[in-house]
């Protein structure tokens, strides 16, 4: 895609458009297997794989772009993607350490 | 006479608002700017004035001074008139008077809408602030917490007036958000490339598409709330499968991001103030674009550290509380590319940098007990009371007011072409530093000895008073200072001393013109070929009045600005403005008249005011446009571009995509809701789901489908230069269709949709489709009207681009609501089994 | 947490003064080094511990299912408390709590119309009594003596006057009080 399309302005909000997501499934997810009662490890299971996957595709995002910053906006897109990166970790990495649903 | 004279005499001509009863005419963002500014600060006043009742009755214990009923709508009025009628058009005031001068356009995109927003305004302003003369002001909170908004608990119209009038505002809020996005992505000067932008255009840019996704949940949540509280459909009525829950979290799925939507603009007007007293363009660009995305999302996510204590489990508290308290890094961030700023300029000291001196010390005080409220324990402990209110002072006084009042010293000079007198500035800002810290900085420890928020009155055995009194102290010091910088605008308005040109010695745009504005803004539009917060004000400005630069000539009457590249700003076309019209009056009247019917529920008269709204959009969209072809045409330094109705990309077609995004906001709100009612709210399964009738769904189907079929074939005609009758009709036929089998699904095949959270539910998911079933339909008689008027040609296909664009989001919204609508139906079914 | 905060403001107040003061200091700090320094390393260093801690904090306050822990259920109406003791034979008490000393109590709170707050600033954090749901509190007092309580969510006309004691014995005391009050026609 060339680095100055309209489209490409998505790569600014791409890595927090994904920490968005990891938000809501991990909220959606946890809000269904404590009304449906599932086990906690299943819900710790399921949280931890939406990190994973979150983290993955950050990583690969970060890998894709990592040589694309030709211009401002391309760099700043690759800084948003490692701080997408690191808030995901922050935010919902400590959560598998909790008790969910109390 | 020379050549510029004749030149601004000329543009002044086209591009001026006559006098006396034309200027209630006005379109141009100067002018609509300023009145927002203007009657924003009315309100500040009000606000005040508001606050002053609410530290007068607090400063003593047991005090008479007002009874619970009057204190309720005082502080209720308190917050909503600084939140929705102070904060908020402030900063759009600002932005609509500096992003057009900042980024070198004439005027915004779409100047009646402007002023169409500015009536909104000043309407749905009048009515909230009236109702406190009639004693039927809000008196539930500025958060309008259900079950008690709700009309068992607050009958009488006083949430009535909240919820309309501040749908009303927030309308006008999110018209004006579409337009800056637009503005800032598609018109700037040729050659400012996004990566040339001046910060400031950043920040209003991430502010505006926050406010595009941030206003459709509580726009949603109010209208639901006045379903609920009119016509008895119960979604926040846990008796009925309703959930009070669900409004605080549509609530606060705005409530939240408002606070940086009223941060990011001030900051933006700090990082453009700073570099100009560091004398050096400012440090950290890059990092700082990247931080105001960060914060643009982040603060989405973290609405529930405002419901830490509303009993959701711990996990589900701790990422929230994390977000926030990750919220700090990209402010950190800020703070310290502006300290570095200061670092390696050479400061110089003037009043605005006194403010930004306030904005330091009270924000990042503000900032820190933020941090400290992220924390969930000490959440539950300080959570509603005066600890929360010192809080929330030190962030928005530190976080905005302060940077609007260095904004206000910094950019007066431009607004009245006179400088400041020194004096009183000094003192007034002594004031109001002073008097803020001795309203708030104890009221921290106010909270902690156990003042809960909200109370009119105390006992004084609690050990609160002396502290109270001293806030009340406080912030009568903080008024009088407030007086003096009112006293100090009329005197620089009236007394200060004229300048030239650019007095601060600026490096940006909007001082490269002549002060006061003229009506036209740039007699010539520049080029640009550096970042523009390195330019030079003063050489450029007199270039650009002896014509060197883009549409330097007066063409048929024409108000043109250009359109650029939405990242290159490479020059695109000619955007050929409307005139000042009265339109925009009209249609708020009329919407004033809606609102007003809907608050006194004459609902004839409601159906009677939005007929006459949209009659008057469908006369405005009449006039819009043009009737011939010009191909190419000259526009200035060598270069041949379309107008802007022949162009690919016209403002307007990236309006509606903007307009969608606002819309399918709201629409996942819903989706939202009707989820979160089916897991949590209590009283669920419902006794009754809605029945499958499928000739009725699969008439919905169809109409549906049609739509956008229909909208790409009429495209397809008008490029072969057909007539597009046939396919308009067949468009119609299918909005027809998809219209007689909605209502036949709402009025038949739905239960009751007051007897339930679910019916009510599914019955608005329903009512969402067929209201932009409807608006297909008028899109449809706007663009047979218009072929027939003769605005149509294979050049000018926006119009029928629109409808296309239209007839696909209904159709993908309307599939995906009656796939929801039926599964819903089955998931209600087998709530009964959830443990 | 407060010396905490104070520090961090002191810091970015001095910096704020050194730029005007002490501008060859401040200039030879290098652009890079404010912005990484103060806005990425100094909350690095900050958040992760405060944060910690307070998740820390926030999971020993979890009412997890025990053994043993005392019931009392709360009702929260416009404009007064109801406070009741199942499991000493369903006697009530009107804006009166009473409590053990020095044992966990677990008080399902809840509200019979708007939401309320519950809460009892020397003992616990607050939780909201909402109208179809029931949350509970998991509370220790760990001396004996009166407090106060109060309703910390707006409710409409009455909040501020809505009040309620607690009263804090030994939990034989307790026993005795509350067994008596059932007792009681």
């Amino acid at each position: 895609m060339s680095p100055t399309r309209p489209a490409s302005l998505l790569w600014l909000v791409a890595g927090f458009g994904l920490w968005s997501t990891a938000l809501i499934l991990v909220y959606a997810l946890h809000a269904v297997g404590c009304a449906f009662v599932w086990p906690p490890a299943a819900i710790r299971l399921g949280l931890a794989l939406v990190l994973l996957a979150h983290v993955a595709a950050l990583l690969a995002l970060i890998h894709h772009q990592r040589r694309r910053t030709v211009n401002l906006l391309l760099q700043v897109a690759l800084w948003t993607l490692v701080a997408a990166l690191v808030a995901t970790a922050f935010t919902y990495g400590p959560l598998l350490l909790l008790t969910p649903c109390v | 006479m020379s050549d510029a004279l004749c030149r601004h005499k000329e543009l002044s001509r086209i591009w001026a608002t006559g006098p006396g009863w034309q200027r209630l005419g006005a379109v141009n963002h100067s002018i609509l700017g300023l009145r927002f500014m203007i009657t924003a600060a009315v309100f500040f006043a009000i606000g005040g004035v508001l606050a002053m009742l609410i530290r007068a009755q607090l400063a003593t214990a047991d005090s008479a001074f007002l009874g619970p009923e009057s204190y309720n709508q005082i502080f209720t009025m308190h917050g909503t008139v600084m939140m929705f009628l102070f904060a908020i058009p402030m900063l759009e005031g600002l932005a609509i008077y500096f992003v057009p001068k900042l980024l070198g356009a004439r005027d915004l995109a779409f100047p009646r809408l402007t002023a169409f927003g500015y009536w909104c305004f000043l309407f749905g302003g009048s009515i909230l602030v009236g109702s406190l003369l009639f004693g039927l002001a809000p008196d539930t909170g500025w958060f309008m917490y259900t079950p008690l908004s709700s009309d068992v608990y607050t009958p009488g119209i006083n949430a009535d007036v909240w919820l309309l009038g501040v749908t009303f505002v927030e309308i006008s809020a999110l018209t004006l958000a579409v337009e800056l996005v637009v503005s800032i992505l598609k018109m700037r000067a040729p050659g400012m490339s996004l990566a040339r932008m001046p910060i400031f255009g950043w920040y209003i840019l991430v502010t505006a598409m926050m406010m595009i996704v941030g206003f459709p949940p509580l726009i949603l949540a109010s209208v639901l709330l006045e379903l609920e509280r009119a016509a008895g459909l119960p979604f926040f009525d846990p008796t009925r499968g309703g959930d009070p829950l669900l409004w605080q979290h549509l609530f606060w799925l705005f409530g939240h991001p408002e606070v940086y939507i009223i941060f990011l603009p001030a900051a933006g007007a700090l990082a453009t103030i700073i570099p100009v007293f560091a004398q050096r363009p400012l440090i950290g660009y890059r990092a700082s674009i990247a931080a105001i995305i960060a914060m643009a999302f982040l603060s989405f996510g973290i609405w529930v550290h405002h419901m830490f204590t509303v009993g959701i489990p711990h996990l589900a508290l701790a990422f929230f509380s994390l977000g926030s308290a990750l919220v700090a890094v990209p402010t950190a961030v800020q703070i310290f590319a502006w300290l570095a700023t200061l670092a390696h300029g050479r400061p110089r000291f003037d009043v605005p940098m006194l403010y930004v001196f306030g904005f330091f010390f009270v924000f990042v005080l503000g900032g820190l007990t933020g941090v400290m409220l992220a924390m969930v324990p000490f959440n539950w402990q300080a959570h509603d009371t005066y600890f929360v209110v010192a809080h929330l002072h030190y962030v928005l006084v530190g976080g905005f007011l302060f940077p609007l009042l260095a904004a206000l010293y910094y950019w007066l000079p431009h607004v009245t072409g006179r400088q400041s007198v020194h004096r009183i500035a000094l003192p007034a800002f002594w004031l109001i530093f002073v008097g803020f810290n001795l309203t708030f900085l104890h009221m921290h420890w106010t909270g902690l000895l156990g003042m809960p928020r909200r109370v009119f009155t105390y006992d004084g055995s609690e050990g609160w008073e002396v502290l109270n009194l001293l806030s009340s102290v406080g912030g009568f010091i903080l008024t009088m200072g407030f007086a003096l910088v009112l006293m100090d605008v009329l005197v620089q308005r009236r007394f200060g001393k004229r300048f030239r040109r650019d007095p601060w010695r600026a490096a940006t745009l909007d001082w490269a013109m002549p002060t006061p504005p003229a009506p036209y803004t740039f007699a010539a539009i520049p080029e640009i070929d550096r970042r523009a917060d390195g330019l030079e004000p003063r050489r450029l400005g007199p270039r650009l009045a002896a014509g060197d630069g883009y549409l330097a000539r007066a063409r048929k009457g024409w108000q043109e600005t250009l359109g650029v590249h939405m990242t290159t700003g490479a020059p695109e076309q000619i955007v050929v403005l409307p005139r000042t019209s009265h339109l925009p009056l009209y249609t708020a009247l009329a919407t004033g008249l809606v609102v007003l019917a809907l608050l006194v529920r004459a609902y004839e008269v409601a159906a009677f005011g939005l007929v006459l709204v949209v009659g008057l959009m469908l006369y405005t969209a009449q006039g819009a446009g043009q009737k011939v072809d010009h191909g190419k045409l000259d526009a200035g330094r060598g270069v041949a571009l379309p107008v802007h109705t022949e162009a690919a990309e016209p403002p307007p077609w990236w309006a509606l995509i903007f307009t969608l995004v606002a819309d399918a906001t709201l629409f996942a709100s819903l989706v939202f809701g009707a989820f979160y009612l089916w897991l949590i709210a209590p009283a669920w399964p419902p006794s009754e789901v809605m029945e499958a009738r499928w000739p009725a769904l699969a008439l919905v189907v169809l109409g549906l489908s049609a739509g956008p079929i229909a909208a790409r074939a009429a495209l397809q005609r008008l490029r072969s230069g057909g007539s597009v009758a046939p396919w308009l009709v067949a468009g119609g036929l299918g909005v027809l269709a998809a219209g007689v089998g909605l209502l036949r699904l709402l009025t038949d095949a739905l239960p009751d949709p007051t007897a339930h959270g679910y019916a009510a539910v599914t019955f608005v998911l329903l009512a969402y489709v067929l209201l932009h079933v409807a608006i297909a339909a008028l899109f449809l008689l706007s663009n047979a009207m218009r072929f027939a008027a003769g605005y149509l040609s294979p050049k000018r296909q926006l119009d029928l681009r629109l409808t296309r664009l239209w007839q696909d989001y209904t159709a993908a919204t309307g599939l995906i609501a009656l796939a929801l609508a039926l599964g819903l139906r089955e998931l209600a079914l087998t709530s009964g089994t959830l443990p | 947490m407060f010396f905490g905060s104070l520090v961090l403001f002191a810091l970015v107040m001095v910096a704020l003064a050194l730029t005007f003061l002490c501008p060859n200091w401040a200039r030879r700090v290098s652009p890079a080094q404010w912005i990484i320094g103060g806005g990425l390393v100094l909350p690095a260093l900050v958040l992760p511990p405060l944060v910690a801690w307070a998740l820390v904090a926030g999971e020993r306050l979890l009412p997890l299912p025990g053994q043993g822990v005392t019931r009392i259920e709360v009702v929260a109406e416009q404009f007064g408390w109801q406070f009741g003791y199942p499991d000493q034979g369903g006697a009530t008490t009107v804006n009166l709590l009473h409590l053990p000393a020095g044992e966990p109590v677990d008080l399902h709170i809840t509200s019979t119309d708007v939401i309320h707050s519950f809460w009892v600033p020397q003992l616990a954090g607050k939780l909201d009594a909402i109208p179809g749901k029931t949350n509970v509190l998991r509370l220790q007092a760990d001396r004996t003596g009166t407090f106060y309580g109060q309703c910390a969510e707006f409710c409409g006309i009455g909040h501020a006057f809505m009040r309620f004691e607690v009263e804090v014995r030994e939990p034989d005391d307790f026993l005795r009080v509350v067994d008596g009050l059932a007792a009681e026609p």
